[in-house]
């Protein structure tokens, strides 16, 4: 990843922590959708966009264990559910990485539907 | 998962290489938004459990009480300071009475929230909104028996500017007014784990709760019992197997004996089978809910449901001041039933205590003057009637004394999780109470629990009371579930009295019996005057003392009260700790409600070991007494001797009461250990001889015979007698549940000392027993030490969950802070401060 790759993922994971710190989990594929849908050139935007999620939240969790005994949680949490603790770990970084994965491709291909239709041309395939 | 990274997003071709990328993206996105937002199945919504910020992850900062914290409370008259001390208990300052209650309900779902909701379903026949149809039939069970209803009607007859009701309302602000300022962090656990949030608090789940404690202590089954054995033996047997007098007499008001009396009769022998209570069993079986049978036999054989109290007089003291322990032994459940909080209303209110999440007032505890706890009555309070009705399929009407009256019907709607309709049911009422049919015939239910009372406002006045005189009184409106209420007071008196409402019925008063509706005669009419009521104030022996056994001698007093009396096996225990025991002490008192002693160990060990010595050529029986003569009758949790007499006692039953059907092992369908030491006394009573042998068996051969099968099952699942495997520890556990029985958020087998019928009994499944254990002592000012198994909070993550659990399992109590003013509670006794401020808005 080249220094601008990092800015962005930088960037991009303080913005997923700052939505979802007031506006819930829902905002990860609000905010990936919006990030995809502008109109620029990036290879792998939605990789991207999925790891700066994770991190965002990874962020959240870490700031959450400084807070609490995340510990206790995790075994009361794995207990009741009849999980390992650590999966609960997993599964939470998951979430934001599908979303914000998945949005992210939805809200392209709608970007560009509509830019099309917007054109007044038939689609055409994107060139290689 | 493969992906292909040819192109970028942006030039990515739709149908080329990577044409499955949109489909399977919008399924994830579709998928994962689905789940995270609705859940799937069992699973909640994965987002707001998740969510960094506010789901699960956020819980453990806000698990612990914040240093100080200010919030607002509308309808507040004047700011509210409440002080949490080091055991988590708020101690409430305000200024005006109802400021209080708004405090009370504050801090009870600041930390009990989901408790709160939960019990309330429950009491209201809801529990279907959380759980789905599963929950049905219990719901069900809820509104037939009328309970919600009587709910409704108890708060529809106080008058809306009444105290009781604008008790109940401030209580309910409070709840409301913390429900709306809370964090979503602060979210209790189980909303998450069911996708569920708090419902706002109503006044009249204060009066559901209310009546589920009369479901849980006065909803009676001994009538089923009775009735079981009289089908099989007929009705001389059965009501001697389940005497309305108790043969061992060591009543509640003492009856000037200075030991128990053994009021041991021939029991008739076995009679011919009774078509007619076969009948009746069978339409009670019917009408009775099934959770009344929910307590496996051995947890109600050995007392875990019953309860103790005790005082002692200034001149049995060492310190010359009133002393009074109590243990109220319920359903063990995390968090636990009780919450301790202190009121205090300069020149109005100043008591601390226990009470019930969702009762807006101390249930038991003490104030500056008095110090009070209850055990239950076990009254009959509950009778069916059989009504004539115009409609044999679908009532109308039903006819009293020649005249039809109408019957007044309620359709119940149960709503599932998402408010849809999971089921109907139409509900009937006639004057007396709840109208169900079973089999061909149309009963009618009156029930004590179901009829209005000005209960709420006893709670309070007897929070204000300042002397014993002043607690009876204020506790003479009384309505249920009846409780053995003792109070001391700092002026030295003490006084119990079994209290409730106990109806007079017609005829010879009992109320083991379905009667005939059609006649208003057959109605109740109406209850025990107030200085009817068992009870006593200072008397000569010095000390007072219950344990749900007989209240009254029948020799005093024959009126029918009641037949579901539990075994004085530990009233006798008590009373003899306080006839020999030296003068007591507080700790004294503290030791005594975990002593491990028995009084039915100390009267059936020497009658099996009599036996043993009666058949020295049965060498099993005889190396069976041996071991138990090496028991010293205390169940020490690492004493070795108790496994083998509790399989011996649990043998017994099924060798003695075959004609009863010993297989069967419903509740209460075999009489008690009562009455096997009435029977020890007739050697060659009928009874003993086990008819599906040739031989006709003697007292000692039965005994015996128990003694080698009590050997022979522990040898087999312990090992020998000197294996650790038959440590007391190893055998009775405390299993205190989370309220949706959940094992990570319980205490599982907690090593319990204490056996059936000691004063801290462990029985059966080890889900009930002493929920609360205070001790008072009545002295210039007022001390008090207590303990429950549990914690203050309902937050599994908090260090108060379970933090009283060590004390609890040892016996041991917390010293009960009770300061006058906040700054009494100075320094590091202070946890957190929470000022309750009026709405400033």
């Amino acid at each position: 990843m080249s220094a601008r790759d990092w800015i962005l993922l930088v960037v991009r994971a303080t913005g997923f922590a700052l939505v979802t710190a007031t506006g819930g989990w829902l905002t990860v594929p609000v905010t990936a959708a919006v990030w995809s849908a502008l109109p620029t050139a990036e290879r792998h935007r939605e990789i991207k966009l999925a790891l700066a999620a994770v991190l965002s939240w990874a962020l959240l969790l870490l700031w959450n264990a400084r807070q609490g005994d995340t510990s206790r949680l995790l075994a009361v949490l794995g207990g009741t559910l009849q999980v390992p603790p650590v999966s609960l770990i997993v599964l939470t970084l998951a979430l934001p990485a599908l979303l914000a994965w998945s949005a992210s491709i939805v809200a392209s291909a709608v970007g560009r539907f509509v830019a099309r239709l917007t054109a007044r041309r038939p689609p055409q395939p994107d060139a290689v | 998962m493969t992906v292909s990274f040819q192109r970028t997003p942006s030039s990515t071709p739709i149908v080329n290489g990577a044409i499955w990328r949109l489909p399977l993206a919008t399924i994830v996105l579709a998928g994962t938004a689905w789940v995270c937002g609705a859940g799937a199945g069992p699973v909640p919504p994965l987002g707001p459990l998740l969510d960094p910020m506010t789901g699960v992850w956020s819980m453990p900062a806000a698990a612990e009480l914040p240093r100080s914290v200010e919030a607002e409370l509308p309808g507040l008259g004047a700011p509210v300071s409440i002080l949490y001390d080091e055991r988590g208990v708020p101690h409430v300052f305000a200024t005006r009475e109802f400021d209080a209650y708004r405090a009370l309900g504050f801090v009870v779902a600041r930390d009990r929230l989901f408790q709160l909701e939960i019990q309330t379903l429950a009491a209201a026949g809801r529990l279907t909104e959380i759980a789905g149809p599963p929950a049905l039939t219990a719901d069900r069970e809820m509104r037939r028996l009328g309970l919600p209803r009587s709910a409704e009607r108890k708060l529809a007859a106080m008058g809306k500017s009444s105290a009781e009701r604008q008790t109940l309302t401030a209580f309910a602000d409070g709840v409301n007014a913390y429900i709306e300022e809370m964090h979503p962090s602060d979210l209790p656990l189980e909303y998450r784990l069911l996708g569920r949030q708090p419902s706002r608090w109503e006044p009249v789940n204060s009066l559901h709760l209310f009546n589920r404690m009369g479901w849980t202590l006065a909803l009676e089954d001994g009538e089923l019992s009775r009735l079981s054995i009289r089908a099989r033996v007929g009705r001389a047997a059965a009501d001697a197997l389940f005497p309305v007098r108790s043969p061992i007499q060591e009543p509640i008001q003492p009856n000037g004996r200075s030991a128990p009396r053994f009021d041991f009769t021939r029991i008739p022998a076995p009679g011919a089978p009774d078509s007619a209570a076969e009948r009746e069993l069978a339409v009670l079986r019917e009408l009775l809910p099934s959770t009344t049978l929910d307590v496996d036999r051995e947890t109600r054989a050995g007392d875990a449901l019953g309860s103790n109290n005790w005082a002692v007089a200034p001149g049995r003291t060492v310190g010359g001041a009133a002393l009074l322990a109590g243990d109220p032994h319920l359903d063990l459940t995390l968090p636990s039933i009780w919450y301790e909080a202190q009121l205090t209303v300069p020149g109005v209110l100043d008591v601390y205590g226990v009470t019930i999440p969702g009762a807006p007032a101390i249930v038991i505890g003490f104030n500056r003057d008095i110090a009070w706890t209850f055990t239950n009555t076990q009254a009959d309070v509950l009778d069916f009637f059989e009504e004539t009705v115009n409609d044999a399929a679908h009532p109308t009407r039903y006819r009293v004394d020649g005249v039809w009256r109408d019957i007044e019907t309620r359709l119940e709607r149960y709503r599932g999780r998402h408010g849809e309709i999971v089921g109907t049911d139409t509900v009937r009422f006639t004057h007396r109470g709840p109208l169900r049919r079973a089999g061909d015939r149309w009963l009618s239910m009156r029930w004590t629990v179901l009829e209005t009372g000005n209960d709420v406002s006893v709670f309070t006045a007897m929070s204000k009371a300042k002397s014993v005189d002043g607690f009876r009184r204020a506790t003479e409106p009384y309505v249920a579930p009846a409780q053995n209420m003792l109070v001391a007071d700092r002026a030295g008196h003490i006084g119990i009295r079994s209290t409730g409402k106990f109806p007079l019925r017609a005829g010879d008063g009992r109320g083991d019996v379905i009667r005939d509706g059609a006649h208003a005669a057959n109605d109740w009419q109406g209850s025990w005057p107030v200085a009817r009521y068992p009870g006593a104030v200072d008397p000569a022996q010095g000390f007072l003392a219950s344990a749900n056994q007989q209240p009254i001698d029948p020799n005093v007093d024959p009126g029918y009260l009641g037949n579901d009396w539990f075994p004085p096996w530990r009233a006798m225990h008590i009373n003899e700790l306080l006839r020999k025991g030296p003068a007591a002490t507080p700790d004294l008192m503290r030791r005594y409600q975990t002593d491990p002693g028995s009084a039915r160990a100390d009267f059936f060990i020497p009658v099996l070991s009599r036996a043993a010595r009666q058949r020295p050529a049965r060498p099993a029986c005889v190396r069976s007494a041996s071991l138990l003569g090496e028991w010293d009758r205390r169940y020490m949790r690492d004493n070795r001797r108790a496994v083998l007499f509790e399989a011996a006692m649990r043998a017994l039953p099924r060798l003695l009461w075959d004609e009863l059907r010993p297989n069967d092992t419903r509740v209460g369908d075999l009489p008690s250990d009562q009455i096997v030491a009435e029977l020890t006394v007739d050697s060659s009573s009928v009874w003993w001889d086990d008819r599906r042998t040739p031989l006709v068996e003697h007292r000692d051969d039965i005994l015996c015979e128990a003694l080698e099968e009590g050997l022979a099952e522990t040898l087999r699942l312990r090992g020998q007698p000197d294996d650790v495997r038959w440590s007391w520890e190893r055998v009775r556990f405390a299993n205190i549940r989370h309220l949706l029985r959940l094992p990570a958020l319980s205490a599982l087998d907690i090593p319990m000392q204490g056996g059936p019928s000691t004063l801290n009994p462990s029985s059966g499944n080890g889900t009930y027993g002493a929920s609360w254990r205070m001790v008072a002592e009545l002295g210039p000012e007022v001390r008090a030490w207590g303990t429950y198994p549990g914690g203050q909070s309902g937050n599994p993550l908090s260090s108060r969950y379970l933090d009283r659990l060590p004390q609890w399992t040892a016996g041991t109590l917390d010293t009960l802070r009770f300061p006058h003013r906040p700054e009494d509670l100075a320094g590091t006794r202070v946890r957190s401060w929470l000022t309750l401020v009026p709405t400033r808005r």
